[in-house]
């Protein structure tokens, strides 16, 4: 009877193992993050990327994903009208506190899973954007609300900042995000923040890199142009005078006079 | 295929950038005028930032002003001792339009005038030529218009350009001026240049024919020897200071204009001088009208990146 009864927990503990093991992707605390590829490489050819997210979370959750860059100052130009009908650029506007990249991607509608509030608390989408921004302008009395939704509005025609709902496949405790990586974004490092949310709270969090960085011709001449910027210039210069006499002389050779 | 761009770092389309520098090199070969006011505006289009796309521009303009010239010195249309007068003058009106532009920023309101100096001096110089011209070719459909007509050859040679000291005999162009004449409208152009952010080829053009009474086919190989010179500073000061030449860009562009303006001379060579001319006119025009209607159209986006 006792040989009996220990084989039996036996069984039952090797049993809640293995559910253990094989549930285990889809318990709380288990949101994972795998970012392919987390190193993007700028050449002579690039033109952006595909980046993909995957991962595992917990049935029942709703997922976001943010991917931004570290805060810093922006100074852009604001138009406006000029003697009624005239559109001009009329002054500089600094916009402070604010990343020059900001993508955000979820399960469903950031509202349906967030409360305002908590959205705020949490730093996650616009508003929190809206409030932690800084503006300085030589515009008098200037209207902070339109002026920063002007902001995300150039930036999305940049396709800098970008609001995807409802772009995250998630089934089965398994979740897939495709990311077409703008080529606009500057080389630097690029923080991806992965959330899973249940009952309007952040149940669980990860967080992931991606580096952007120029490589071969394209950073050596980068370089050249701000560390020799005299060698730089005469370089351009020798090159475009040299090129437009070769030119001439293979049109003449050609009979082209 | 698309390349990326290591100063502008934004990514284009090779063909297209080479396209562009094809089609703005023929209107330089043809015309004389460097194309600034129109290759920057295309480039901003393709989502090149204003600062990289003038400075590369004026960096390939040296490609197609340098293959321009020499093609016009070979056919004997280059008037070296007019043009280095003018760029004497260009030089330093250039630098006191610098000095200009910067007082008003500090001033404010420079935008507006740079914008309505721009409208206005396109739209006059423009409507001008095309009126002159159509007028020419109506009434003397066989002779080159450029030829200075005697009367007025009269009235310049009693008027107060005459009287100047320093009369010098420009052989090639075969017309008599005071050096201080070239020297004094290069200054004008010069500062007029600074002030709208061009190479200013459009304004000197205008101001060889019918100030300079010099013959059309001289004017655009005297104009391109100048505005190649123009840019090898504007490169230069460019690169230097505020790091805004992108050498890749400038090199796409510079494949596509430098045979662009060999075939401008050879297409210029079939055309008589008010052909020529009525043609320039109506690009002038287009541009100006491309301008009312981005000042007056309410724009897509308030916020801008900088430049003007």
């Amino acid at each position: 009877m006792g040989r009996k009864t220990r084989l039996s927990s036996g069984w039952i503990a090797i049993s809640v193992v293995a559910w253990l093991l094989l549930c285990a992707p889809t318990l709380a605390g288990a949101l994972t993050c795998r970012v392919q590829p987390d190193r993007v490489i700028i050449g002579i050819s690039y033109h952006g990327a595909r980046i993909t997210l995957d991962g595992e979370y917990s049935v029942g959750q709703d997922l976001i994903v943010e991917i931004l860059s570290p805060p810093e100052k922006t100074e852009l130009k604001y138009k406006g009208k000029v003697a009624g009908f005239l559109w001009m650029k009329l002054g500089s506007m600094t916009f402070e506190n604010l990343p020059s990249i900001y993508m955000l991607f979820s399960t469903r509608p950031l509202d349906a899973l967030l409360e305002p509030a908590v959205q705020a608390q949490q730093e996650i989408g616009y508003p929190a954007l809206k409030a932690k921004a800084v503006i300085h302008s030589q515009k008098k009395g200037f209207d902070r609300h339109r002026w920063i939704n002007e902001f995300f509005r150039f930036k999305e025609k940049e396709a800098l900042y970008v609001v995807r709902p409802e772009s995250i496949r998630a089934e089965k405790g398994h979740y897939h995000l495709d990311i077409d990586w703008p080529y606009q974004a500057p080389p630097g490092e690029y923080t991806v923040k992965v959330l899973a949310v249940e009952n309007g709270l952040v149940k669980d969090r990860t967080h992931h890199r991606i580096l952007v960085a120029d490589d071969g011709l394209i950073r050596d001449l980068s370089r050249l142009a701000r560390n020799r910027p005299a060698l730089y210039g005469l370089l351009a210069i020798v090159v475009a005078i040299a090129v437009g006499i070769g030119v001439g002389v293979v049109f003449k050779r050609a009979g082209g006079h | 295929m698309y390349i990326f761009l290591p100063i502008a770092l934004t990514s284009v389309n090779l063909w297209l950038v080479i396209s562009l520098g094809f089609f703005v090199g023929l209107l330089s070969g043809l015309f004389g005028v460097g194309g600034g006011f129109l290759m920057t505006p295309l480039l901003m289009m393709i989502g090149i930032p204003p600062t990289v796309a003038a400075a590369s521009d004026a960096n390939q303009i040296v490609a197609a002003s340098a293959s321009g010239t020499l093609a016009h010195w070979r056919l004997g249309n280059v008037d070296f001792k007019m043009g280095l007068m003018l760029l004497i003058g260009g030089f330093a009106g250039g630098a006191l339009g610098v000095h200009i532009i910067k007082l008003l920023r500090a001033t404010g309101g420079a935008d507006f005038l740079i914008k309505m100096t721009y409208v206005v001096m396109l739209g006059l110089v423009g409507t001008f030529m095309f009126f002159e011209s159509l007028h020419a070719l109506r009434k003397k459909p066989g002779l080159p218009a450029a030829a200075p007509r005697p009367g007025r050859l009269k009235r310049e040679k009693t008027g107060l350009w005459q009287s100047l000291p320093m009369q010098t005999y420009f052989e090639k162009s075969g017309v008599t001026h005071s050096a201080l004449v070239p020297i004094g409208l290069g200054v004008i152009v010069g500062i007029l240049a600074a002030i709208m952010g061009v190479g200013g080829g459009f304004l000197m053009v205008p101001v060889m024919i019918y100030m300079l009474r010099m013959p059309m086919h001289v004017v655009v190989g005297t104009s391109l020897f100048q505005i190649m010179f123009t840019c090898v500073e504007v490169t230069f000061l460019q690169a230097y200071s505020n790091h805004t030449v992108d050498f890749i860009l400038a090199i796409l562009l510079l494949v596509g204009s430098t045979l662009g303006a060999q075939l401008g001379t050879v297409m210029g060579r079939r055309l008589k001088g008010d052909q020529l001319k009525i043609l320039l006119a109506m690009l002038v025009l287009a541009v100006t009208v491309k301008m009312i209607l981005g000042l007056v159209m309410t724009p897509s986006l308030l916020l801008a990146p900088g430049g003007h």
